[in-house]
């Protein structure tokens, strides 16, 4: 215990908490200090702006939109705004079908990167690193370019072909329809081809080249086979990549577009509920009115608070790891 | 003794095969959810899409929907060299920027937790539908802009007065300015690029700065000579991070094209256009790849 003490107690001493008794040093570190504090300070206001603008819209009665006297803190609170954009979305259904849809993707995402990430790693195979490169290729191709065939694929979808074969012996193909399921993306998730996967895989391994090799010749002397070594020794020690991986891929699913878009047009997601939000709102007619343009911009300001709210409920914490498993997994060099 | 010697594949060859194993998934969904889309998506473009009950029926025209692209579609180009521009000029704003903000987060100071989740911030909301609708939010807007007179923010009015009388031409005033009204913009953008170049200073080891430090080097030098090599290969993924992120980003104009024809059901105009856009942005990369590889120092070579 004692030498454990002195140990830490060397390691904690770092040259910056000398007291510096040279009066001109001293000033220079005290304005270089005060110089990153506005620094900080300021940006971090930039940064905070939009979600102080929104949570402040968002709580306000919608006379006092364009109110010149009020700064930040409108002069009555009101939670009628949410309570409308609440009902009007039914956002506990949808944040549940959206979140549904993120982790479903997300562990789907997990799984295949992380095998297909120690197949690239610690297997060396011919054309490696052309297929390897063809990974990072699919990284810069712009969506639209794959997006509208898959869309006719997954429209009548006859399982890559096995339908067509059943239709030989049946007469008629057969296929069904998967817009509006959850298929469409769980399936390209699956095949580590979801929403940057490329990356992910990238990520993977650089991970597992950075793990030493002689765990897995113990574990061949030892008798495992290839698998059962990626399963039992391999994935244990995946805490922190899997931990990024996973909190990213929740991110970037909860914020997708693009490929929701594609294949959901009933049971919608929260991005696509609120995208359209806009439209719809000029639309409605509450108590046989239309509501005017200060209403309209108020409950898009509500609806864009819920639909991060989620998110920001898991950052603020989760925000640790966030930040530091990207330096801790060690993905560079 | 018998010799019951039984012709086994050899430890590499299985590995050999396993490793196909493992990447048989990927290779599975990259031909079918990627390649064939992509063949098929580049006939479309090559054909005149109609669509009739359920499926399309594709008559060949050649070339005939890019010359439209190019030529005869005022819009398309216009965009197209619009967002290409403004990627290019942003890029190396936000590299630059990113990199100043990790050198000062890597410094231990009070509250630097603190000011890291906070910068991280933008990864959570950015590139997601809540930041198109704040962007063209008119009211945020005025207020970023400092159009009202009580309500700005963010004012580079009185910058620019200053340094006209300073002397400085005013395009340089123009351009500054310019920066600093886009101040927003780039925070915004730089959530992912800063926690990289943090991992990157980070991993530079200390022995170096000890040494440098022995030699005499002053703080200035230290950064240039030490640290910015160091750091180069993490710079190379960040260059190229941007380029493609910042292009495939929702509120992209030129998506917002493609996506407009595609709900008119007009698959091969759009088909082409997502073309010409892939392919642009394909040669970019491979230019900026290789002109920075040349630059790059690689510490293991």
């Amino acid at each position: 215990m004692k030498l454990n003490d002195l140990a830490s107690g060397l390691g904690k001493y770092k040259p910056d908490d000398r007291k510096i008794y040279d009066a001109k040093q001293r000033s220079l570190k005290f304005i270089i200090g005060l110089f990153r504090f506005l620094l900080i300070f300021g940006l971090a206001f930039i940064i905070l702006y939009p979600i102080m603008y929104m949570l402040s819209v968002t709580f306000r009665p919608s006379e006092q939109l364009y109110d010149q006297s009020v700064i930040w803190i409108p002069k009555s609170l009101t939670l009628e705004n949410l309570k409308f954009i609440w009902k009007h979305i039914s956002y506990p259904t949808a944040a549940l079908r959206t979140l549904a849809i993120s982790l479903l993707n997300t562990v789907l995402q997990c799984i295949s990167c992380s095998l297909v990430g120690y197949g690239f790693a610690r297997f060396k195979f011919k054309g490696r690193n052309i297929l390897f490169m063809l990974v990072i290729f699919t990284l810069i191709i712009p969506p639209q370019a794959t997006t509208m065939p898959l869309y006719f694929s997954y429209v009548k979808f006859d399982f890559f072909g096995i339908g067509k074969i059943i239709g030989l012996i049946t007469g008629e193909p057969w296929y069904i329809s998967l817009i509006n399921t959850p298929l469409p993306m769980a399936i390209s998730a699956m095949f580590a081809s979801g929403i940057r996967a490329g990356l992910f895989i990238y990520m993977y391994r650089q991970f597992y080249r950075g793990m030493p090799s002689e765990l897995e010749e113990a574990a061949y002397i030892d008798g495992s086979g290839l698998f059962n070594t990626y399963v039992r020794i391999m994935l244990p020690n995946t805490g922190p990549i899997l931990l990024v991986t996973f909190l990213f891929s929740i991110v970037w699913y909860w914020n997708d577009y693009l490929y929701s878009a594609l294949f959901y047009n009933k049971s919608k997601p929260l991005s696509l509920i609120l995208a359209n939000l806009q439209n719809e709102l000029v639309t409605i007619r509450v108590n046989a009115m239309a509501l005017d343009q200060a209403s309209r911009m108020v409950y898009i300001q509500a609806a864009c608070l819920l639909y991060i709210l989620p998110l920001l409920i898991m950052y603020i914490f989760l925000q640790k790891y966030f930040t530091e498993s990207v330096v801790r997994a060690g993905i560079v060099g | 003794m018998a010799k019951n010697v039984k012709k086994k594949i050899s430890y590499e060859r299985k590995k050999q095969y396993a490793g196909y194993l493992f990447i048989a998934l990927w290779l599975f969904g990259f031909t079918f959810l990627t390649l064939i889309p992509l063949c098929q998506s580049f006939s479309y473009s090559l054909s005149d899409a109609q669509v009739q009950d359920g499926g399309i029926n594709l008559t060949f025209v050649g070339l005939a929907n890019y010359k439209r692209a190019f030529f005869e579609d005022a819009e398309f180009f216009s965009t197209l060299v619009e967002t290409l521009g403004s990627v290019l000029m942003e890029t190396p704003l936000i590299i630059i920027f990113s990199l100043f903000i990790a050198v000062i987060l890597n410094n231990e100071f009070r509250g630097r937790t603190l000011a890291r989740a906070i910068f991280f911030l933008p990864v959570i909301i950015a590139g997601g539908v809540a930041m198109d609708i704040i962007n063209s939010d008119t009211m945020f807007n005025m207020m970023m802009s400092g159009n009202r007179s009580n309500g700005g923010i963010i004012e580079a009015n009185f910058i620019s007065q200053y340094m006209a009388e300073l002397g400085i031409s005013s395009d340089i005033i123009a351009y500054i300015v310019d920066i600093v009204n886009n101040i927003f913009n780039l925070t915004w953008k730089s959530g992912i690029q800063i926690l990289i170049f943090i991992a990157a200073l980070q991993s530079v080891s200390s022995s170096l700065y000890e040494v440098s430090k022995v030699e005499g080097a002053t703080a200035w030098e230290t950064f240039w000579k030490v640290t910015f090599p160091m750091i180069m290969p993490m710079m190379l993924v960040n260059v190229v991070y941007t380029i493609i992120d910042n292009y495939i980003n929702y509120s992209n104009a030129v998506f917002k094209m493609i996506r407009t024809y595609s709900e008119r059901i007009k698959f091969d105009y759009a088909a082409a256009m997502s073309w010409i856009n892939f392919i642009i942005i394909f040669i970019i990369i491979i230019i900026v790849y290789l002109i920075i590889n040349k630059r790059i120092f690689y510490m293991n070579d």
